[in-house]
């Protein structure tokens, strides 16, 4: 029979085959591989958002508590801290309410705007009266590594550190200043090269707060007028 | 989300040019920009593959993957989606514009590798376009792709090669060329309001 | 086979960036930071030695006409062993990576050492050129890194090497300044080391 003089490789459905064939172990091994680390990876993604909103509120939680602030992030503690100290609350939005030692520390908010390229999401800790920024941090963005992205370099964050959002009862708008200088009240340092970028931040920081400020106000009023407190 | 589509096809093309901005699509870029019809039948060729793989990866995304959680299953999904679309594509390319099929040669089937392609699926699945996005980013990525090449083969068409040191010929002149394309792409970002 | 001949021949002589002109994408991607160009490279010869070695292997039994298919499917795997594995060990680094492990897949350099040596030689000789291929390849990125990291923003691999009085070039940080550096280093090798000259 001419099929027996062919070489396999020439055979008709034999491509077809090799294919399938190929496919199927790959996809196999990939699966393995993917299933056995799935767990440790969804695991290690809330680790990193508990100890970012924990870092929010960590200087003033470890001079409350007495514990080191290194201990109270540390990867071993810092799931504890969360679960002990960040109250969650699902109305009129999801936010987490810090208190420790009987004493109400601040709120935890987690906001998202338009970035340049994706949505930029944070976390912005406020002091009780809803005036000040205790400390804010982008824990998720897609912009351009190197420039953008610079939004979670430490320097940047810091300059949101104790800083005033809410002035007269009005939530500010930042301007943005160069890197270098010193920025005032109603000013934040951008990234050089980063403006689009910086901006974004800005107005997140604006059209959030602005929404979510009078939300917790008000339903801290009803819960007074209703005797709750 | 939150942007406007005809905004994304313009900062696709422009503000964030797949080639000038994100470094991708330079290998076939390089070497197919000596001759002005052949970038031109490169460019047209690209545009038809990443506008239709990125609307079609974003379907067997969404719709298939998601559903039955393979989500790890992605980059080996998109390249073969890419891969075969390539492949019909050469087919309809030998069938209707025969000349332009043997001027391409081999590089047709490099499409597939062309990192441009997929990293306009990479990137529109992180950004978590809808699919009219998808469909939008995925034109204009191609657009942008397809302008730079027909720039630089138009530069290059226009070289006196004897005025350039002998090491800097072919590729060093293209990267300096691209470079300085590249700088003066920056000039359009802002006009593009991408909120 | 001589295994360092080959090394060095696929390492240096036919250098993926400055002689094959191949895997430029990401070179030009990755190299603001030196950590990231160090990752970026490993990740690579990982995919790229593994990938060689399997279709080697199965060079023999491969049919021609689905040959690409299966070096892009072999590639794309050994790619996304890489990509979990970042993920699980070092999140930090994969999400300042982004895409660009991914598009590893498309990095021209894999696909040519696949077509180039892997189709045509046996494995163990294979994987030696894919991890000579890496290796030369990582070498390029940390140079490009190394001017862009330093005269961007001062620092190596993040340890602070310039002071506070330099004022960083922002255009080392952004997309042309690669395209520039990549063109001076090809020149470099194209005169001193292949001695090329004007005939």
């Amino acid at each position: 029979m001419d099929n027996e003089k062919i070489p396999i490789q020439e055979r008709k459905l034999y491509p077809f085959f090799f294919m399938v064939f190929l496919t199927a172990i790959f996809v196999a091994i990939l699966g393995l591989l993917f299933h056995s680390s799935e767990q440790k990876i969804k695991d290690q993604e809330v680790l990193a958002y508990q100890t970012q909103m924990v870092n929010i509120f960590a200087d003033t939680l470890s001079t409350v508590i007495h514990v080191n602030k290194e201990e109270l992030l540390s990867p071993t503690k810092v799931a504890q801290a969360f679960s002990t100290y960040y109250k969650k609350s699902t109305k009129p939005l999801t936010y987490y309410t810090v208190e420790a030692n009987g004493m109400l520390l601040g709120y935890c908010f987690d906001i998202s705007g338009s970035g340049l390229w994706g949505t930029m999401n944070g976390f912005v800790g406020m002091t009780p009266d809803l005036n000040r920024i205790v400390n804010f941090t982008i824990y998720q963005q897609q912009e351009t590594p190197g420039l953008g992205a610079r939004v979670s370099e430490s320097w940047f964050k810091k300059q949101f550190h104790d800083k005033i959002l809410r002035l007269n009862g009005k939530v500010l708008t930042y301007s943005l200043v160069p890197e270098e200088a010193t920025p005032a009240t109603q000013e934040i340092k951008q990234i050089t090269g980063a403006t689009i970028t910086s901006s974004s931040v800005s107005k997140m920081l604006f059209n959030e707060m602005n929404r979510i400020i009078p939300l917790i106000e008000s339903q801290h009023v009803n819960a007074k007028s209703a005797g709750l407190k | 989300m939150h942007v406007d589509p005809f905004v994304l096809f313009l900062a696709a093309i422009f503000t964030s040019n797949i080639l000038l901005t994100n470094f991708l699509g330079m290998c076939s870029y390089l070497s197919v920009s000596n001759q002005i019809s052949s970038a031109f039948g490169l460019g047209m060729s690209v545009i038809f593959v990443t506008t239709i793989t990125a609307v079609i990866c974003w379907l067997a995304y969404y719709q298939i993957l998601v559903p039955f959680h393979l989500e790890y299953l992605q980059l080996i999904v998109f390249i073969i989606i890419i891969a075969a679309f390539v492949q019909l594509t050469e087919i309809m390319l030998e069938r209707f514009a025969p000349v332009l099929y043997y001027t391409l040669g081999i590089f047709l089937p490099l499409i597939t590798v062309n990192c441009a392609i997929f990293g306009v699926v990479l990137f529109m699945l992180i950004r978590k376009y809808s699919l009219v996005q998808s469909f939008a980013f995925g034109l204009g990525g191609g657009i942008g792709w397809a302008l730079a090449i027909l720039l630089l083969a138009g530069l290059r068409s226009r070289l006196k090669e004897k005025m350039i040191p002998v090491g800097l010929r072919g590729a060093g002149i293209s990267l300096i060329m691209t470079g300085i394309m590249a700088l003066a792409f920056m000039g359009f970002s802002g006009i593009v309001n991408v909120q | 086979m001589n295994m360092s001949k080959t090394f060095y021949q696929s390492a240096i002589v036919e250098n993926a960036q400055w002689k094959q002109i191949l895997g430029i994408c990401s070179t030009l991607a990755v190299t603001n930071l030196m950590l990231n160009s160090l990752v970026m490279g490993l990740s690579l010869t990982f995919a790229l030695a593994l990938s060689s070695f399997t279709i080697s292997l199965i060079r023999d039994y491969t049919p021609r006409n689905v040959r690409m298919m299966a070096q892009t499917l072999i590639i794309a795997a050994y790619v996304i062993v890489a990509d979990i594995f970042l993920k699980e060990y070092y999140p930090d680094i994969s999400k300042s990576l982004g895409p660009y492990v991914g598009l590893i897949i498309t990095n021209c350099i894999l696909m040519g050492r696949a077509e180039a040596f892997a189709a045509k030689n046996p494995p163990f000789a294979s994987m030696i050129d894919g991890l000579g291929a890496g290796f030369g390849y990582t070498l390029v990125l940390l140079l490009i890194a190394f001017v862009r990291e330093l005269f961007g923003f001062g620092t190596l691999f993040g340890f602070k090497i310039l002071g506070d009085w330099w004022i960083k070039w922002s255009i080392m940080v952004m997309a042309p300044s690669a395209f520039f550096i990549l063109a001076c280093l090809i020149w470099l090798v194209n005169t001193k080391y292949y001695k090329i000259k004007a005939s």
